[in-house]
């Protein structure tokens, strides 16, 4: 079938030539629809609910809001699990789906579910799906800020509600226009609230309650419809316009009137423009601002998308009153830029070097450009594929590509094709175009079978990849399935469009001049070779030699998982303990923020406290996550200082700072890490019940244990107490007596400490809550609510701690929950022992002496689940795909000595790799891995290229040694030459240090090292191993 | 050799597998914080920068004050009803309402019915008219025709509820405050509500010299309950919860360490120390929460 398709290809060869240049118009037009990205997104396919309860505490948002949501999910199609959160304020319930649900469809089931229970939720309240965003959603930071010593007309400078107030009715508006935006979310600042502030004494007064305050304010700010009349023929509407305008207009509301007297709201209370009780405060350089952030609609392009907001914030920054200015302090382009400028840079380097090489090794130009014209056509049928397989563009999928690699195949025909065509010219200047076609068949032929087996065969090297599941699946698939699409193009092309290319431009007289090189080359080898094949044991145990100490190193060495991205910047997570009021942390942030912005690599800190307005991350106000947006490397004042010094340095400072804990991390990072949100730790034991009492004594419990048994470490109970409680307990009997219900006191209790909405005031689009509480003063003061009045229907009052037991006490900061259950979890990560015995006897320890209660029960997780079923799947997966290699190369020889000849080739690659890995000082890890993974197919396309020939030939000649000495010398060239451009293609990206380079260093390291040794042996072992199992029928050769 | 070639194979899937399981196996490494020590340290310098302030503690007095609402009114003791002595006519009035009186002044000239001779209407009271029922010409029979106020003492009801009236007795200072002015007094007496209502009244006089308080006026009062002096007393503020003991952090060069305290009586801006601080300790008063955070903070984390 090949011969033919060559052979169509060779005689249709305009028709080819037309195919390929509709294959790059459409590679072309697909490069403007790449999704590009800094990192593949690993996000699973997730709607978060949230629902805002303003007021409510932790146990109160679990009963009335999570338990009903959670359970109304129960049950539908393509679920995966549910999980949820209970905190002040707020219920976010997170629904994980199947992998490959339709996110669309997913939110439409969840939009038909909630839409039943909305009835059986507290009034008011709304849940919520987040936005339709992913881990890599947050792409456009800005802070909203005062110009540096303006001040406003009459003297005051611009306060954080007026900040606020722009930000959301001025920018956002704007800006969740653009395309691709799907949601802005803001935090710090105010929302700006009318405040009505009455004075309990006047209250007393006058006999006037809270409700009486509301409910006057309530039915005097309405505007009124009235249809129309007809006069004269003219139809005029009617309508009466009563809303309130302005705080003059609320202070004028009349309440009560007494003795004929009215009594207004300005009588009894105060009303000012007051601040929001807010969930999350934002803090930059040390002072408080707001902070908008830009959320991308999941699938989009995050380079564009950033950009086009940027371009909107131009526009929107001329509509902003005076004085106040934006500034951007995160934008995605910036990473993006830097990590496809390091992927281009790596391919095209790449690409040029391999260009030269080819150049130099042919020695002919026209050869060199056919074979280099295969890079481009390749990665444009690559995007191609990309786009139709939904794989966007990015470090890791990129990462793997090198020309080298891909070109082998056309090396090789192409390196046959003209050195046949030299051959046939050696008596005429040119061939007559049926010869030379001919020739070039088959040439084609000639080595067609074993360049496909050796593409076919580095392809299926790649399937262990898609074996990954999880976080690695999502990173490495992308990998794989580039390099995969890479080289089937590749491969298709070089048996198509090489041949007709040269049959087309290959016409004049075919120069081959044998390089300097190669013919250098080639006076080397030959003695080489033959000392080697006298020496042989001696080289074979040297090669077992470096086999056993490259295992030996392998042991030595770190291991790292997947490799972590440098993003550039830093997010360091600022932890104080439970309870800590957002005030409180705002001062310590201050402080924090001033150490951080002394570090001269530091250009810009900006931080998030607490939960923003969309809970997309949802914060307890306790936790702060600071951005360090760090100034390029060149610009620091040390360059060479790594990263993780600098990290240190700052540890070290930060440190000093009194109740802050920290951890580092990076921007995606963090967002990853929080919608992924599983247990991170090696075990996880998950307690399920009911009583978080109970729960935490079975989680303290089951933590005694784990700490008895070897090899633990970290061992701990999730935090979930402790969170300082007031509580106002009715006292009923008491209230019984002054004819009091317990509503009556909680209403007086709601309003006066946490405000009552009582309407809205419009201004234009802008429309602001009115709110009835207490001054800020007297709310704060637990002494002063102890004597607050409580209103009775019978006229008089009664003090609030008469009616109602006041204590301060501990209660769950929050409760969490998974597939509707309340649940507990105690995580232990293992040290110095083996995961698996660690959990088997883990597990029989908490089984014989940690008794739960009827209705508990436990769950182990961890990460020695996803270790365990990836040990299972590889130990499955790896040997399948060497006996598929085997069992091919069985296939190309029709003998099961040869197959074993190439496969030892397999190790003594690995063996170059480990050492440059040494010799370079880098862990293992699933880059390096895939750089061994992408060796052993070169090993293996090197060997057959190698003893295909040697074979042919022995067949041929029936003389053994000359055979093999002959054939290695003729194999030489192409051997080097794949050798050297499938390194070199890997060399600017082993060198690179810019950003994203971290991913590709290992795996080209590994590469290049690889390919060193294992051409070494194709060329020197190879054939003495031949020599060595094939000489037993007649070893007389010597 | 065969074997040699099995082996060689063998060792790759080993390294194959070894390679991506260990890669997959490595997590995130949590600092060991070790055995908490129950001691803070912070550099001189950042602790003023975080506005952390010291105080040596000392004697002081402690005045424990009680929230309660009440009403002004009139002195029964100082309102004078003036009627007629004798049934007959009035010839004239001298005052007017507003009119300030002594006692002894005459209001004003009554005919008698009887022996048909003028008689002077007197006042007995010092203080202001503020009802006047007679005009010259009318009659004068049982009706009230003056009424006469003094505004100069009048009282301050207080609310009592059953909760508080244990802490409530006759003598102890109050401060009034209503209509935005303050006034001190005592608790003159305490006396049970009319109509069974569940409060009693505490009773507080109030000099009005001045004129600037009115009857019927709704105030609140701070009754200091409990007061006097004790050994040592600390800004309320100072003392934090830490494992649900109250402590104060005793400051010595750059550490600060928790004592746990058994605290007395407390009032508005101070409590009373009854052990675990000695006079002359320097003690955290502003801030004390950030030492408590830092004492507390290796078990703070945070689960995504």
């Amino acid at each position: 079938m090949i011969e033919s398709i060559i052979k169509t290809s060779i005689q249709k060869r305009w028709l080819v030539m037309v195919a390929v240049l509709v294959l790059i118009a459409l590679g072309l037009w697909n490069v403007r629809n790449l999704p590009i990205d800094a990192v593949p997104d690993i996000t699973n396919v997730q709607v978060q609910i949230n629902t805002n309860a303003p007021g409510y505490s932790p146990i109160e948002t679990e009963q009335r809001i999570t338990y009903p949501v959670e359970t109304a999910l129960a049950g539908m199609p393509h679920l995966s699990y549910t999980r949820s959160l209970s905190r002040y304020a707020l219920s976010q319930v997170t629904v994980v789906f199947e992998e490959g649900t339709d996110i669309y469809f997913a939110r439409n089931l969840i939009n038909e579910r909630l839409g039943v229970i909305k009835s059986s939720l507290p009034e008011g309240l709304e849940p919520e799906m987040g936005p339709i965003t992913s881990g890599l959603g947050e792409i456009f930071m800005y802070t909203v800020e005062a110009e540096k010593g303006y001040k406003k007309p009459d003297g005051s400078r611009i306060n954080a509600i007026e900040l606020r107030e722009i930000q959301d009715w001025i920018i956002k508006p704007q800006l969740a226009l653009v395309k691709g935006v799907t949601e802005v979310n803001s935090i710090g600042g105010y929302n700006k609230q009318y405040h009505v502030n009455p004075n309990p004494e006047q209250m007393l007064n006058y006999g006037i309650s809270f409700k009486d305050i509301e409910n006057a304010l309530q039915q005097n700010n309405a505007n009124q419809g009235a249809g129309y009349i007809e006069t004269n023929g003219q139809q005029i509407l009617v309508r009466s316009p009563g809303q309130l305008k302005s705080i003059i207009d609320i202070e004028h509301v009349v309440v009560k009137t007494i003795d004929h007297v009215p009594i207004k709201i300005k009588d009894i209370a105060a009303v000012n423009i007051g601040k929001q009780l807010r969930s999350g405060a934002a803090t930059k350089n040390g002072a408080e601002t707001v902070l908008g952030t830009a959320m991308m609609l999941v699938g989009e392009n995050s380079r564009s998308v950033a950009h086009s907001v940027a371009e909107k914030m131009q526009e929107i920054s001329a509509t902003l009153p005076e004085g106040v200015i934006i500034n951007h302090v995160y934008d995605r382009t910036t990473l993006v830029d830097k990590a496809i400028w390091t992927v281009e840079k790596n391919l095209t380097e790449g690409a040029l070097l391999v260009i030269v090489i080819l150049f130099v090794l042919l020695g002919n130009f026209r050869a060199a450009l056919i074979t280099a014209a295969v890079i481009p056509i390749v990665m444009l049928v690559t995007i191609t594929g990309m786009v139709k397989a939904g794989v966007s563009a990015n470090l890791m999928s990129l990462g793997a590509l090198d020309f080298g690699l891909i070109v082998d195949g056309a090396v090789i025909i192409m390196e046959n094709s003209i050195r046949r065509l030299a051959e046939a010219q050696n008596n005429q200047t040119k061939l007559p175009l049926k010869q030379r076609l001919e020739v070039v068949f088959s040439a084609t032929n000639e080595v067609i079978r074993p360049s496909l087996f050796g593409v076919i065969i580095i392809t299926v090297v790649y399937i262990p990849l898609f074996s990954l599941t999880g976080v690695e699946g999502k990173m490495f698939h992308p990998m794989a399935a580039t390099v995969v699409m890479a080289l089937l193009a590749a491969l298709v092309l070089s048996f198509t469009f090489i041949p007709a290319a040269v049959a087309l431009f290959m016409s004049g007289t075919v120069s081959e001049k044998e390089s300097i090189f190669i013919r250098a080359a080639k006076t080397i080898y030959q003695p080489m070779l033959k000392g080697a094949i006298k020496l042989r044991w001696l080289v074979l145990v040297g090669a077992m030699a470096l086999v056993g100490f490259s295992a030996w190193l392998y042991t030595t060495m770190g291991s790292e998982f997947v490799p972590e991205l440098d993003e550039g910047d830093l997010l360091i997570h600022a932890i104080r303990i439970p309870g800590t009021g957002l005030d409180q942390v705002v001062a310590m942030q201050y402080l924090l923020e001033e150490k951080l912005a002394e570090f001269p690599e530091v250009a810009e800190v900006f931080s998030k406290s607490g939960t923003p307005e969309i809970a997309n991350d949802p914060m307890p106000p306790n936790v702060t996550d600071n951005f360090v947006i760090l100034k390029p490397y060149d610009q620091w004042p040390d360059p060479t200082l790594s990263k993780q010094a600098l990290i240190e340095q700052i540890e070290q400072s930060i440190k000093q700072l009194p109740g802050n804990n920290y951890e580092f991390t990076q921007p995606i990072q963090m967002r990853f890490n929080e919608l992924i949100s599983g247990v991170r730790a090696d075990l996880g034991i998950k307690i399920f019940g009911d009583d978080l009492d109970v729960l935490l004594k079975s989680g303290n419990d089951i933590l005694s244990r784990l700490n008895q048994i070897d090899g633990v470490a970290d061992a701990r109970v999730e935090q979930i107490t402790n969170l300082p409680m007031l509580s106002i307990e009715p006292k009923r009997d008491s209230m019984a007596l002054y004819g009091l219900h317990v509503t009556d006191v909680q209403h007086v209790i709601k309003t006066a400490i946490g405000g009552t909405g009582a309407g809205l005031i419009y201004e234009g689009d802008r429309r602001f809550e009115i709110v009835v509480r207490l001054d800020e003063h007297s709310r704060q003061d637990i002494n002063y609510l102890q004597a607050l009045p409580v209103p009775l229907s019978t006229g008089g009052y009664v003090p609030l701690s008469e009616v109602a037991t006041l204590i301060l006490a501990p209660a769950p900061n929050q409760i969490s929950r998974e597939n509707g259950k309340r649940r507990v979890v105690v995580t232990a990560n293992v040290r110095d022992r083996d995961l698996g015995s660690f959990v088997a006897e883990a597990k029989t320890k908490i089984a014989a002496e940690v008794d739960l209660p009827a209705g508990y029960w436990l769950n182990y997780g961890g990460t020695f689940e996803q270790l365990e079923s990836a040990n299972k799947r590889l130990s499955i997966v790896v040997p399948i795909t060497l006996a598929i290699i085997f069992g091919l190369l069985v296939m190309a020889f029709s003998s099961f000595k040869d197959a074993f000849i190439i496969f030892t080739g397999v190790p003594l690659a690995l063996t170059g790799g480990i050492i440059f890995l040494w010799l370079r000082d880098m862990p293992l890890s699933i880059s390096a891995g895939v750089g061994f993974i992408a060796l052993s197919g070169v090993a293996v396309l090197n060997g057959l290229v190698m003893l295909s020939f040697i074979r042919d030939m022995w067949q041929q000649t029936g003389e053994l040694y000359a055979s093999i000495i002959q054939g290695a010398m003729t194999r030489l060239r192409p051997v080097l030459m794949t050798a050297l451009v499938a390194s070199m293609g890997f060399v600017p990206m082993a060198l690179n240090t810019g950003i994203g380079s971290e991913v590709q260093r290992p795996l080209a390291t590994v590469v290049i090292g690889g390919i060193i040794s294992s051409t070494l042996l194709t060329l020197l072992v190879l054939p003495i191993l031949y020599h060595l199992i094939h000489g037993e029928k007649n070893d007389h050769q010597l | 050799m065969k074997s040699m070639l099995l082996k060689a194979v063998n060792t790759l899937i080993l390294l194959l597998i070894v390679v991506s399981a260990s890669a997959s196996g490595d997590h995130d490494e949590h600092d060991d914080h070790g055995e908490e020590q129950a001691m803070v340290t912070i550099d001189e310098a950042i602790a003023k920068q975080s506005m952390i302030t010291t105080q040596i503690a000392s004697s002081g007095r402690i005045a424990k004050r009680l929230k309660v609402y009440g009403q002004t009114e009139f002195d029964p003791s100082q309102i004078s009803h003036i009627r007629a002595r004798f049934p007959g006519t009035i010839t004239a009035v001298n005052v007017q309402i507003g009119d300030t009186v002594k006692a002894g002044d005459t209001l004003a000239f009554v005919e008698s019915n009887e022996s048909l001779k003028q008689y002077p209407i007197k006042s007995a009271l010092q203080g202001i008219i503020i009802n006047r029922h007679a005009n010259p010409g009318e009659m004068a029979y049982e009706q009230i025709l003056f009424t006469i106020a003094n505004y100069k003492n009048i009282w301050a009801e207080l609310k009592i509820f059953p909760g508080q009236i244990n802490h409530i007795k006759p003598g102890q200072q109050v401060s009034i405050t209503g209509n935005n002015k303050t006034t001190g007094g005592v608790i003159k007496h305490i006396i049970p509500a009319h109509d069974q209502r569940p409060y009693a009244i505490a009773r507080v006089a109030i000099n009005n010299q001045s004129n600037e308080w009115i009857t019927g006026l709704m105030v609140s009062a701070l009754v200091t309950v409990d007061s006097g002096h004790a050994g040592i007393v600390v800004p309320t503020q100072a003392i934090q919860v830490v494992d649900n003991n109250p402590v104060v952090f005793v400051k010595d060069g750059q550490s600060y360490e928790p004592h746990t305290v058994e605290t007395g009586r407390t009032d508005d801006q101070l409590t009373e120390i009854l052990s675990g601080l000695n006079v002359g300790d320097e003690y955290v008063v502003e801030n004390s929460y950030i030492i408590k955070a830092d004492l507390e903070k290796s078990g703070a984390s945070h689960h995504h």
